[in-house]
């Protein structure tokens, strides 16, 4: 960086980099989609796995891991922003997806004998808007991309007969979650280097 | 040479540094050196005289037995910072 003092021009230009390289700094959390991809996917598929078998009533304990899994990536990121940064769009996205998850929770654990076959295409839903919402406010594409075929996706599955919807709802975490991530962390990778 | 400008953030690194600090509610040395590529001499020194001017805080802590020194831009900081900004727009 150019230590003399410098032109209102190359003052523009300063500011202008600066701040994008802030927006890029946020792009770099793809280790969260990777996680949840992967987790949902397991989960999802194990529970399809059990339906088939017929073993129907233990086929949401795959899903006892999702608290655990939560509570770790609330750790990591809180001990991630102690001691690194923090910006009024990293709490914005921070809070969206803690309401988002409590919420996921609490209809999961607690509502689903009322909910029954509308329980998956309702946590596709809440998972669409918040990815479509995540990747509109930090102008990401590929979330905003991810977030449309979740939303959409979740229409579809009510037309889904509900042994079918783990098996659904696993595909979407790998094409939604999971193939971005690596893709975000990919690109973010390219650019440290 | 140009008059309306706070000669405090007509420099580049410390321009960097502020800008950085306005879309940031707090950072870290480490990030700010990251962001600005500029060396650890040279960041200290251009921290420590927004700090002076009263622009910036610094904390100094310890994280997982490393010192951690975070930045945060203060109320007379942002209000430098605007003002930088209208100013500039006389020039373009």
């Amino acid at each position: 960086m150019k230590t003399t003092p410098f032109t209102p021009e190359e003052s523009i230009q300063l500011i202008d980099s600066i701040i994008k390289k802030a927006k890029n700094r946020f792009e770099e959390n793809g280790f969260a989609f990777i996680l949840w991809g992967a987790v949902i996917a397991i989960c999802s598929f194990t529970q399809s796995y059990l339906i088939h078998l017929n073993k129907a009533s233990i086929s949401w304990y795959p899903y006892l891991i999702m608290p655990l899994v939560a509570a770790f990536v609330f750790f990591y990121s809180n001990k991630k922003k102690r001691s690194s940064t923090s910006n009024p769009i990293a709490s914005f996205y921070g809070i969206l997806w803690l309401i988002v998850g409590i919420n996921i929770m609490i209809i999961a654990f607690g509502f689903s004998p009322y909910l029954k076959e509308n329980l998956v295409p309702l946590i596709l839903l809440l998972l669409g808007i918040a990815t479509l919402l995540s990747g509109s406010f930090i102008k990401s594409r590929i979330l905003s991309f991810c977030g449309l075929i979740l939303n959409c996706s979740a229409f579809v599955a009510f037309l889904i007969p509900w042994k079918d919807q783990s098996t659904f709802m696993g595909i979407l975490a790998i094409v939604a979650f999971l193939i971005p991530g690596i893709v975000m962390k990919l690109k973010s990778t390219k650019q440290n280097v | 040479m140009y008059k309306n400008l706070d000669p405090l953030l007509h420099a580049p690194l410390r321009l960097a540094i502020v800008s950085y600090l306005m879309t940031h509610s707090k950072v870290s040395f480490k990030v700010l050196k990251e962001i600005t590529e500029a060396s650890s001499g040279n960041l200290s020194v251009q921290l420590k005289k927004l700090e002076e001017a009263n622009y910036l805080r610094m904390e100094k802590s310890f994280f997982e037995n490393y010192p951690l020194t975070q930045v945060t831009l203060t109320q007379k900081g942002i209000a430098a910072f605007e003002n930088y900004v209208q100013n500039l727009k006389k020039y373009l």
